[in-house]
């Protein structure tokens, strides 16, 4: 089995939940977020719409440089949204689908021009990037919730959906 | 794939690093969690604080069974939710979980990771996946989600959020 093989399939189960949280989110929630702290329903939605389609750059690429400018959209309505998320979904398996097992051993780089901020072996970056979507698609989960918006199943079923 | 006769612990080896790498950001999280908070929800339909944090911390030990067993059958158990009275008692309870997941995974040889494994209740079958997919989603991923609310949850209330995959608002700016 290629390394590629384990992550697509992974990729594309977590994908389901994903979207359907997406679909869920009226514009009209965009500005709202639960502390002034937090980011926007709007800018954490689509920073999880976003970030399976950071690996086709972690991927096809070596780095990142924010120096050189990286847009985030800014979407309108719900369809906008998980629009965006299926363009960048297909993206990122596109490059992850081509990946040859040598790939994930080079290394991979996020900078800021001169600063460093991390540097890892493709494979843990791969990782980290599914699991730090997992984690903010769980904090958009409880913006859901907060503003009375059903939360579909995710790992199980969860108070509104998918009783076992 | 050729089999030899030398079993590798490839597979293991990866996931325990990532393990370790994510303990150090749930520690983190778990260590923050006031007791006075536990019973704290954001929602009526929430989990209160101190459930959502023991539920992180006792999911590490979900790897025992992935690793060891064929199936998880809840009919066969007798579960019964640990109740922390203190922060300390949390992170104990985490630390537990924790340490004994990294020893099941140490014994796990990579040929077990593409043998089927099944979550039921009874004849109720609820999925029936490989290990390694039932240890990525069901145990590494979930925690991940969980802690992800949680951190929410510590925003709410004031609390300063840790630095998990980047910075947070409060803390590790760039």
């Amino acid at each position: 089995m290629a390394i590629r093989d384990g992550f697509v399939k992974e990729v594309e189960q977590e994908s389901v939940a994903t979207r359907k949280i997406l679909e869920r989110i009226p514009p009209e929630t965009f500005d709202w977020k639960p502390h002034e702290k937090s980011m926007s329903m709007q800018r954490l939605s689509v920073l999880v719409a976003d970030m399976f389609g950071w690996l086709e750059f972690m991927i096809d690429q070596d780095e990142l440089d924010f120096a050189k400018g990286y847009m985030q959209p800014q979407p309108r309505t719900t369809k906008e949204l998980v629009d965006f998320f299926d363009e960048k979904l297909a993206a990122g398996l596109a490059s992850l689908k081509n990946a040859e097992d040598g790939v994930f051993s080079e290394t991979w780089t996020m900078r800021n021009g001169d600063t460093i901020y991390i540097t890892l072996p493709k494979l843990d970056i791969v990782r980290q990037t599914i699991n730090h979507m997992v984690h903010h698609r769980g904090q958009l989960s409880v913006f859901l919730r907060l503003k009375e918006i059903a939360v579909p199943p995710i790992y199980g079923p969860s108070a509104d959906e998918g009783q076992m | 794939m050729a089999t030899t006769a030398t079993s590798t612990n490839n597979i293991a080896s990866a996931l325990i690093a990532e393990l370790e790498n994510e303990a150090k950001t749930t520690r983190a999280v778990l260590e923050r969690v006031p007791a006075d908070k536990f019973d704290w929800k954001p929602h009526e339909k929430s989990m209160p604080m101190g459930r959502l944090a023991t539920h992180v911390a006792e999911m590490h030990g979900w790897t025992n069974p992935t690793v060891e067993q064929p199936e998880l059958d809840f009919a066969k158990m007798d579960y019964k939710p640990f109740e922390p009275k203190t922060t300390a008692d949390l992170v104990q309870h985490f630390e537990e979980a924790y340490a004994g997941a990294i020893a099941s995974l140490k014994n796990a040889p990579d040929e077990i990771w593409h043998e089927p494994w099944s979550l039921r209740n009874g004849e109720t079958i609820y999925f029936t996946m490989p290990k390694i997919a039932v240890m990525r989603s069901m145990v590494l991923n979930h925690i991940v989600h969980h802690r992800g609310q949680l951190s929410v949850y510590l925003r709410l209330n004031d609390i300063p959020v840790p630095a998990m995959y980047g910075p947070s608002a409060d803390e590790g700016q760039m």
